[in-house]
Parts: C-alpha cells; sequence; structure tokens
C-alpha cells in the first residue's frame, strides 16, 4: 500500500533557551490504491471504405511508409523495420503467431469489361548507387525462423510454408490461366569477373528415430480437358555468353572401377592350381588367365619325348626318347617395353598382341647310340624347320629347335646324354595323336507328298588355334 | 603365404603362393655418381628414383602353381600388381622376370603335378 502524505499540521512551543520543541504534530495521509495497467495496446488502423454504387473508379488503399533519409556522405544507414512481437506465456497452451496479411477483396462485378484486380503484393526493393565504390551488396531477404524448445516427450513440429495456390471458378472466359512461379533470375552487368548462382538448397537433419527427406514433385493433373497436356521439366541451362574468343575445353573426367577379388583359405592353397578370379568392370582390363588348369595333369601313359615332323598333318619323320631330367627348365618370355623416365617414374606396356615366347630346355641321359644317332639325324634333316614336339606330360608344342648343334656326351658303354633347346607354342586345344575328325551326314526325308527333298551337308568345323 | 594381385588397383586376379625361400633380398635402385672436380670439390649426382626398391623372391612350388604363377605372369606382364609378401608387408610395382623360367626340382608324386619346380621373382616397385 502506497501512503501520500497530504497535510501535515506541527504546534511549537518556545523554551526560554532558544530551544524549539514540539508539543503537538498531525499528519493526514491519503490512501492510494495499486493501480495495474490492464491492457496496453498501440493501434494504428487505416480503414477506408468506398461504395461502388457513388462512383465508378473509386479506390481505397492503405498505405504504411516508412520513409527515412540520412544524407551524410560517409557510411550511412538506412533501415525499414516493422515488427510485430507477440509473446504468450504462462499458458498450458501457448500461441505465439505473426501475421502480416493481405487480404483484398473486389465485389459487385457485373459489368462487362469491369477491371478490378485483386493482388497481394510484399516487395522488397533497395537500391544502393556507389559513384565510386568498389563494393555493392543489395541483399533482399525473406526469412521464417520458428524456434520451439519445449522440455518432455510432446511431439513438435516446425513447418515453413511458401505456397503458391490459386483457383480460378465462375468465370464466363473459357480461356483460364493459373501459373505459380518460384523464380530466381539473377543479372551481374560487369563484363568480367561476375559470379551468378541460384541454388535450390534441400537441408534435412534427422536425430534420433525421426524422419528426413526432400522432395521436389512435379505433378500436374489434367481433368475433362479438351486436347490437354501435362508435363513435368526439370531443366538445367547454363549459359556462357563471352565478347571474346577463348578456347576452353570441357572435359568431365569420371574414371570409376569396380572389381572384386577373393580367395579362399585351404590347406592345399599353395600348391593346386587355383587362381581366384573375381570381377572388375574397369576398362582396359587385361584378361584374367584361365580359371582351369591349362593342362590336365596325370601321369602320362606313355612317359615318352616325341620329335614329329611335319608339324601338322601327316607325320613324315618321327623320334621318341625317354622323359628328360627333372633339370627341365620351362621359360616364358614376354616382349614388353619397360622404360623408366628421366624423373624416376618406371613404366611399363605390352600390347596383348605382342609375342610371348615359351623355351623348353632339358637333358637327355641314358640314351643309346641308336637314339643319339636318329636324334641328330631328325634335327639336321629339318634344320629351321617346325616340328611338333610331344612332351613326357602330354603336351604338344608347335615350334623350332633352337641349338642343332648341342653335343651328344657318351658317359658310358652305349650310353649317351645330350641336350635340347625348343621353343615353341604349345597348342592347348587338341591332345595329342587326336587326328582331325570330320563328319558328315546325309540326310534323306521322304515325304508322303509328291516331293521328294535329299540333302546333303557337309558341316566342318576345325578349330586350331595356336597359343 | 605370399598373395599376389593384379592388375592394381581393380584387382580381378589373386594368386597365392608359398613363403620364399631363405636368400631374398631387397635393393635399392637410386644411383649416386660421384665427381670431383680439379680443386678438389666432390660433386654427387644423385638419381633417388622415388627410393623405389627391387625384390627378388624365390620359391618352391608344385607343378600346378608353377602353371598357375606362368599363366598370372602371363597374363599381367605389363600391369601393376601388387604383393602382399610373406611378412604382410605391401608392395605396388611391376614385375621384372623376363623370361621367367621354371625350373623342374624334383619329383614330389604327392603334391598337385607330381613334381617340385623352383621359380625366382624380380619385382621393382612403382610407388
Amino acid at each position: 500500500m502506497t501512503l501520500r502524505v497530504t497535510r501535515q499540521m506541527l504546534e511549537a512551543l518556545v523554551t526560554g533557551e532558544s530551544q524549539l520543541r514540539v508539543t503537538r504534530q498531525m499528519l493526514e495521509a491519503l490512501y492510494y490504491d495499486p493501480y495495474y495497467p490492464q491492457t496496453i495496446a498501440d493501434t494504428l488502423t487505416l480503414n477506408e471504405t468506398v461504395h461502388y454504387d457513388l462512383w465508378k473508379w473509386a479506390s481505397g488503399s492503405d498505405s504504411l511508409i516508412f520513409s527515412d533519409h540520412a544524407p551524410g556522405d560517409f557510411p550511412v544507414s538506412i533501415s525499414d523495420t516493422l515488427v510485430l512481437s507477440d509473446a504468450g506465456q504462462r499458458c498450458q497452451i501457448g500461441s505465439a503467431a505473426e501475421d502480416l496479411d493481405f487480404t483484398d477483396a473486389a465485389s459487385f462485378i457485373h459489368a462487362v469489361d469491369d477491371f478490378k484486380p485483386t493482388g497481394d503484393y510484399l516487395t522488397f526493393t533497395e537500391t544502393v548507387v556507389v559513384e565510386n565504390g568498389k563494393w555493392q551488396y543489395v541483399p533482399q531477404t525473406l526469412t521464417f525462423t520458428e524456434t520451439v524448445t519445449w522440455h518432455g516427450s510432446i511431439r513438435l513440429a516446425l513447418n515453413h510454408y511458401i505456397s503458391f495456390a490459386e483457383t480460378v471458378s465462375n468465370n464466363n472466359n473459357p480461356r483460364q490461366s493459373i501459373t505459380d512461379l518460384c523464380t530466381f533470375a539473377q543479372y551481374a552487368g560487369r563484363p568480367y569477373s561476375v559470379a551468378i548462382a541460384d541454388s535450390l538448397t534441400f537441408v534435412d537433419a534427422s536425430v534420433r528415430m525421426n524422419h528426413a527427406s526432400d522432395s521436389l514433385t512435379f505433378n500436374q493433373v489434367v481433368v475433362g480437358g479438351k486436347g490437354g497436356d501435362g508435363s513435368d521439366v526439370l531443366a538445367f541451362t547454363q549459359t556462357v555468353v563471352k565478347q571474346a574468343s577463348f578456347l576452353k575445353d570441357a572435359t568431365t573426367l569420371l574414371n570409376l572401377g569396380q572389381s572384386t577379388s577373393y580367395y579362399y583359405v585351404t590347406p592345399c592353397i599353395t600348391k593346386q592350381y587355383h587362381p581366384f578370379i573375381g570381377t572388375s568392370d574397369y576398362t582396359g582390363q587385361p584378361d584374367a588367365p584361365a580359371s582351369t588348369t591349362p593342362l590336365k595333369q596325370l601321369i602320362p601313359a606313355n612317359p615318352r619325348f616325341q620329335l614329329i615332323y611335319p608339324a601338322a598333318g601327316g607325320i613324315d619323320d618321327y623320334v621318341d626318347l625317354r622323359a628328360p631330367e627333372l633339370d627341365n627348365r620351362d621359360s616364358s618370355a614376354h616382349t614388353r617395353i619397360n622404360r623408366e623416365s628421366r624423373g624416376g617414374n618406371l613404366t611399363v606396356f605390352a600390347d596383348p598382341v605382342w609375342p610371348k615366347i615359351n623355351t623348353i630346355s632339358c637333358t637327355f641321359i641314358g640314351l643309346t647310340g641308336t637314339e643319339i644317332a636318329l636324334i641328330q639325324a631328325f634335327i639336321l634333316n629339318h634344320i629351321g624347320e617346325a616340328i611338333q614336339v610331344i612332351d613326357w606330360e602330354g603336351r604338344a608344342w608347335l615350334g623350332v629347335v633352337l641349338k642343332p648343334n648341342e653335343p651328344a656326351t657318351c658317359d658310358g658303354r652305349d650310353k649317351w646324354s645330350i641336350g635340347f633347346e625348343f621353343e615353341g607354342t604349345r597348342i592347348e586345344d587338341y591332345n595329342p595323336g587326336l587326328s582331325l575328325v570330320f563328319s558328315d551326314t546325309a540326310t534323306n526325308i521322304v515325304l508322303r507328298r509328291p516331293i521328294v527333298s535329299d540333302s546333303l551337308i557337309f558341316n566342318e568345323s576345325a578349330n586350331f588355334r595356336l597359343n | 603365404m605370399f598373395i599376389l594381385e593384379a592388375p592394381y588397383p581393380n584387382i580381378q586376379t589373386t594368386t597365392l603362393l608359398p613363403s620364399p625361400n631363405w636368400g631374398d633380398s631387397i635393393e635399392p635402385v637410386a644411383i649416386v655418381k660421384a665427381l670431383r672436380a680439379m680443386d678438389g670439390t666432390l660433386y654427387t649426382y644423385v638419381k633417388s628414383k622415388d627410393q623405389r626398391k627391387k625384390h627378388s623372391w624365390e620359391f618352391n612350388i608344385s607343378r600346378d602353381k608353377a602353371l598357375e604363377l606362368e599363366a598370372f605372369i602371363r597374363s599381367y606382364t605389363s600391369s601393376k600388381i601388387k604383393i602382399v609378401d610373406h611378412d604382410n608387408t605391401i608392395f605396388i610395382g611391376y614385375l621384372q622376370t623376363n623370361p621367367s623360367a621354371f625350373s623342374g626340382s624334383g619329383r614330389a608324386p604327392s603334391v598337385p603335378g607330381g613334381e617340385y619346380m623352383s621359380v625366382s621373382i624380380n619385382f621393382e616397385e612403382s610407388e
């Protein structure tokens, strides 16, 4: 309670010692009731009503103009602010809303060619003119920002909507048009070093069992139309206009390759023939080796070493020896380019069609003098000519003898040894000793009808691949 | 275990070999050329070659595995390959053995192919 002193009366006595002594005092106080403002409101109401009956071209307008002018020469600041601020507190059901409503209504249109447009416009227009500046920045911002903080397990929702919704109905004009436009248009007029960018960005972040999704949906429906059409167009168009002629190459390097390789660890994994061949979609990849062994390994039924002339066709000359010693050597030489740059980089290249040379080097011991004579005669008779070799594993080779002058050594009584070196390619597709088989089929089909058809079909196919 | 994979980096074939024999070697390929001027100053001209190294391994493998290795070398003689050696060290480079020679070491009826073969691999790092 507030006390307010309104009147005070004092009675004083004067003593002989010139001292003042108050004997009686009365105060009158008025009680002052507290006053709490219940409602504070500022209202700026612009309300015009125009009656259409009075004047055909009537108009009504509300204007709320913020106009500021700062005549300073150096850093100036001009701002217009329209703030709508509401606060709801201590309510179980709170509500805070800001509305900037544009509502226009035009009615009583009953005359042909009468046209009263209704429109809502929210226009941001800034113009900055700097006569001698280096940098201009004109921003226009339409921002929707809501923040809700709630300590409790209540579902929250924050929504921003930019909606374009038009409805045209009950119009006698048969040509109706509804258009929604969301246009990003920039123009930078400087002749160089400009950047223009339009961005339509969807960014969602979801935490703990929520769902984040971005949708760009084009949906047109034509119902009951007469030759109507619905189309969705998502067009990306870039245009570069230059005043000068520059040679620019636009290249896109997207060199992606995927490959998969695997292997199983088994006790005999390092003994058996088992290349683990995966998959790869990389272009230019060389051919993988065969997944099956190049030769069916077995103990040959006739472990001999045979030299046959000619290399293909009927046998004119033939030498049969025992299997060579275990110091045989199979060499595989590949033609390739092996270079090192001045900077130290190692470059290796080989064309797949370049030859790959196989060489067999082996030694025979325990041959008789007759066998030595036979093999030397065979080599000399067909020196430089292609022969066929069937080795002790049953593999057939096609090639030439490299060293016809290999010496034969007499190691004991009718016991000779000789070396042999041969270069050739292996014949993979046919086992040795098999001749080419041609199979002919004659088919004679007689039908009941008086047409007799005789067919004599010869169909041969011989694959003879040299590797 | 000794693993060869090719072509690098898009691996499509893996070949496994047993660990190599003792005697494997590592050899830097860098070169230093020393020249001394008339006044006694020593000048060295160095080819560091990116600190690359050459490796040499020798294997005793079965006849079947020799055929597999020969097919691997034939296919990827000019391709960059990846090697994981017996110490789990990874090398990227090229096979330098040319020709690759497979020698019959001895009979071994219990192994695939019935023989053991010996082969040497020379390899040079490229990165």
